[in-house]
C-alpha cells in the first residue's frame, strides 16, 4: 500500500515534468518560445498537478466529496492559463499583427 | 579516445537524467511536503505567544464545586425531585430554527414509560449510564452505527476506563476507584464480593517517600531541564501532545465528589455481587434510584500529601475514522479508546515522577478543570463548544493532566485564530442535534444567569447548555459528538488542509472558510437530522468497518 503510494507521487511528479516539457517543445515547433507562454503553461500545468494531487490526497483520507470539488475548483482554476497558453500558442502570426496593428492606431 | 556526441543524444541524455532526477524528488514528495506546508502555513500564519491567560476571567469568578458537576449532579437524589430545566426553553426565539432539542426531556421521561412529563436529571442521566456500559441497547439498535456490534465496540473501547482507570471521565474524585473480586492464584478460584481499589489514578504516593528516604531525588541543572525531560517522558509514555501550565488554584474543583456506590447481587446465577451507582433492578422497572454522592474538601495536604506547583497536561488523539460517524454510538469508541489510553499513560507518567522523588497526581476529568490547564500550558485554545482546540487534532481530543510539586518552566497559552473563526463558523452550534451550543457571535463573561448549575460564570466563553446536551446523549443510547466531528479544525495530518490555513488568512476567503468546508464536504453534513437521514452516517460506518487501515 505505501509503495503505491508513493508510486502514485512519483507519477504526479513525472507528469508534471512531461507536460512543462510537451508545452516547451510544441511552443518551439510553433517558433512560439516566449516566457509569457511558458509561464502561463508552467501555471496551468502546476494547477492539473495540484488538482490531481488534491484529488489523490482526498481519496486517501476518504472523502469523496472533497476530490470531486477538487476537481471543479481547482480544475476549473486550470482552464484559465490553459486556455490562454493554448490560444497563445495557436493565434495566427498574420491575426497578432492585425491585432496590433489595430491596438496600436 | 574522442566520442562526438551529436545534439540528439545529448539531448536524450540530458532529457532522461531529468526524468531520473524528477522520479527520485518526487518519490521523496509525500514526505518532504507535508512539513513543507506546513512550515508555510506557519509563516503566513502565525502562532502568537501570550503571557497571561487569554480570556478574561472576572473577579467574582469561584472555583467550580465537583459534586456540581453535570454528572456528579445526576447521582444527587435532590435533582431527582423535580424535572430538569434548560436555560433556554426554545431556543427557535435565538437561532430562527426549529427547535430539535425541545422535545428530548419528554421523549426520555417516556423511554421510562413515564407520561406526562419531562424527565429529571437523575432520570436523564440513568437512562444515559445504562445505554453508555452496554446494559440497554440504543433505541436506534436496527440501525448501522448503532447495532449491538458498535455498541460492543464502544464498551470494549470504554472498558479500561471503567475497569481499571476507575470511571474519572464524569469527574468522579479525588482519583478513581475501581471493584475487582480477589483472585485465589493457589486455587485460580475468584470470590464473589468485590474489594474496591484505586485505579489508574491512584493517589498513592508512598513511592516518593520512599525514594526520599533513601536519597533518591533526581536534581535537575534547571528548570528547563526538567520540562525538557518530563515532555520527552511523557511522549515517549503514550502521551500525543505534552504541555506544562503553572499550577493555578482557580481551575481545581473547590470540592471533590464521587457517587455512592451499593451492593446488589447479579442475577446471573453466579452469586457474585457488583457495585452499583443506581439501583438496577429498579431500573429495569422505569424507575431510577441513586444512592447520594460523598463529597470532599479541595485539600491537597489531606488527600494528596503535598501542594502542587506545576500541572503537565497531556494530549490524546480521538479517532478520526470513529468520529466521522458521529453521533452513531459507533464514535463513541473514540473517546472510551483514549480515556482507557488516558489512564494507563498519566499512571505511568506519575510514577515516572514519583521514581525521581518528586509527588504526582495522575487525573483525567477528576479533581480540575481540564481545559483551562490545557489552555494555559499552550496546547490550545477554547473553541465556542467550549472544547480545546489544538491546532493538530482541532477538538478531537481528550486532556489528561499529572499535578507535581516539581518546579517546571511552564509554556505559554498561544493562539493560532481558532477564537476569531468560532466567531464566524458556528458549524458546531449548527450540528448540535440539542441546540445546546451559544449562537452568540461574540464570547463573553457569562453572568449566572447565563448559566445553568454546571457551567460556571464570569469566564468569557459561548455558553453550552449541558443539560441540553445530557438530553441528547440519553436519548441517542451514548455519546453525540457531532461538535467535534463537523469542526472545521478537526483534519488530519494532510498537506491539503495546511494549504487550506494559508488560504484562510486572506480575509474574503475567512469568511467563507466554513462554506469552502461544507463544499468540500469535510465530515459530512452539518444539519443534524441530514446527517443521519442521508445516509452519510451509514456510509462513513460501512466506511470503518470496511478498511483494517486507519485514515491518518
Amino acid at each position: 500500500m505505501k509503495i503505491a503510494n508513493d508510486f502514485v507521487w512519483m507519477f504526479f511528479g513525472m507528469l508534471m515534468l512531461f507536460i512543462q516539457f510537451g508545452i516547451w517543445q510544441y511552443s518551439k515547433s510553433k517558433a512560439k518560445n516566449t516566457i509569457p507562454i511558458q509561464l502561463c503553461g508552467f501555471l496551468a500545468n502546476f494547477l492539473f498537478i495540484f488538482t490531481l494531487a488534491w484529488a489523490y490526497a482526498s481519496l486517501l483520507e476518504h472523502e469523496y466529496q472533497a476530490v470531486s470539488m477538487g476537481f471543479v475548483f481547482f480544475g476549473g482554476a486550470t482552464l484559465i492559463p490553459g486556455i490562454i497558453t493554448y490560444r497563445l500558442l495557436s493565434r495566427s502570426e498574420k491575426k497578432s499583427k492585425e491585432n496590433s496593428a489595430t491596438t496600436s492606431v | 579516445m574522442a566520442h562526438n556526441v551529436s545534439r540528439r543524444s545529448f539531448f536524450k541524455t540530458s532529457f532522461m537524467g531529468a526524468v531520473a532526477v524528477a522520479v527520485a524528488s518526487a518519490a521523496a514528495a509525500k514526505e518532504t511536503f507535508n512539513p513543507l506546508t506546513a512550515e508555510a502555513a506557519e509563516i503566513v500564519a502565525p502562532i502568537k505567544e501570550t503571557s497571561e491567560f487569554p480570556y478574561t476571567v472576572d473577579a467574582k469568578y469561584q472555583r467550580l464545586p465537583g459534586n456540581k458537576l453535570l454528572y456528579q449532579r445526576v447521582f444527587d437524589p435532590e435533582e431527582n425531585k423535580s424535572p430538569l430545566k434548560f436555560k433556554h426553553d426554545d431556543v427557535s426565539k435565538i437561532t430562527g430554527k426549529k427547535d430539535t432539542g425541545k422535545e428530548l426531556p419528554r421523549i426520555n421521561a417516556e423511554t421510562l414509560g413515564i407520561k406526562g412529563r419531562d424527565a429529571t436529571l437523575t432520570e436523564t442521566g440513568g437512562i444515559f449510564f445504562s445505554h453508555h456500559d452496554g446494559t440497554v441497547l440504543p433505541l436506534r439498535k436496527d440501525e448501522l452505527g448503532w447495532r449491538e456490534l458498535e455498541v460492543a465496540l464502544d464498551v470494549a473501547a470504554w472498558s479500561v476506563e471503567y475497569k481499571f482507570n476507575g470511571f474519572t471521565a464524569p469527574g468522579s474524585g479525588p482519583g478513581g476507584v475501581i471493584a475487582h473480586y480477589p483472585f485465589n492464584p493457589v486455587t485460580n478460584e475468584s470470590g464473589t464480593e468485590p474489594v474496591v481499589i484505586q485505579g489508574m489514578y491512584s493517589w498513592d504516593n508512598s513511592k516518593v517517600v520512599e525514594r526520599r528516604g533513601q536519597g533518591r531525588q533526581w536534581k535537575f541543572d534547571s528548570g528547563e531541564e526538567a520540562s525538557r525531560i518530563v515532555k520527552k517522558a511523557a511522549r515517549f509514555l503514550g502521551a500525543d501532545l505534552v504541555g506544562i501550565a503553572p499550577y493555578d488554584d482557580r481551575w481545581t474543583y473547590s470540592t471533590w465528589s464521587r457517587p455512592n456506590l451499593k451492593p446488589f447481587k447479579l442475577p446471573d446465577g453466579s452469586g457474585r455481587t457488583e457495585y452499583f451507582p443506581t439501583d438496577p433492578y429498579k431500573f429495569m422497572k422505569g424507575e431510577v434510584e441513586t444512592f447520594g454522592q460523598t463529597v470532599f474538601d479541595a485539600d491537597w495536604e489531606k488527600y494528596a500529601g503535598f501542594k502542587p506547583k506545576s500541572v503537565i497536561a497531556m494530549v490524546f488523539e480521538m479517532d478520526y475514522e470513529a468520529y466521522r460517524t458521529a453521533p452513531s454510538i459507533l464514535h463513541s469508541a473514540a473517546p472510551g479508546k483514549s480515556y482507557s489510553n488516558m489512564g494507563e499513560v498519566a499512571f505511568k507518567v506519575a510514577n515516572f515522577l514519583r521514581e525521581i522523588g518528586y509527588y504526582a497526581i495522575p487525573s483525567g476529568n477528576d479533581t480540575g478543570m481540564s481545559i483551562p490547564i490545557a489552555i494555559q500550558a499552550g496546547l490550545g485554545e477554547a473553541g465556542r463548544a467550549g472544547q480545546l482546540i489544538t491546532q493538530k487534532y482541532g477538538p478531537r481530543l481528550r486532556i489528561a493532566k499529572v499535578y507535581t510539586d516539581l518546579e517546571l518552566v511552564p509554556d505559554k497559552p498561544r493562539s493560532f485564530g481558532v477564537r476569531e473563526f468560532c466567531r464566524l463558523c458556528m458549524k458546531c452550534a449548527d450540528a448540535c442535534p440539542s441546540q445546546a451550543i451559544s449562537h452568540e457571535k461574540e464570547a463573553r463573561v457569562l453572568q449566572p444567569e447565563d448559566c445553568g448549575p454546571s457551567e460556571n460564570p464570569y469566564t468569557e466563553k459561548w455558553h453550552v447548555d449541558s443539560h441540553r446536551c445530557l438530553s441528547f446523549f440519553a436519548y441517542n443510547g451514548g455519546d453525540c459528538g457531532n461538535c467535534i466531528s463537523v469542526c472545521s479544525w478537526n483534519k488530519i495530518d494532510q498537506w491539503q488542509h495546511d494549504v487550506a490555513r494559508i488560504a484562510t488568512q486572506i480575509p474574503l476567503v475567512q469568511d467563507a472558510a466554513r462554506k469552502f468546508d461544507e463544499w468540500f464536504g469535510y465530515n459530512g453534513p452539518v444539519n443534524p437530522e441530514e446527517r443521519i437521514e442521508s445516509g452519510y452516517v451509514a456510509n462513513m460506518v460501512k466506511d470503518f468497518w470496511k478498511d483494517t487501515e486507519p485514515t491518518k
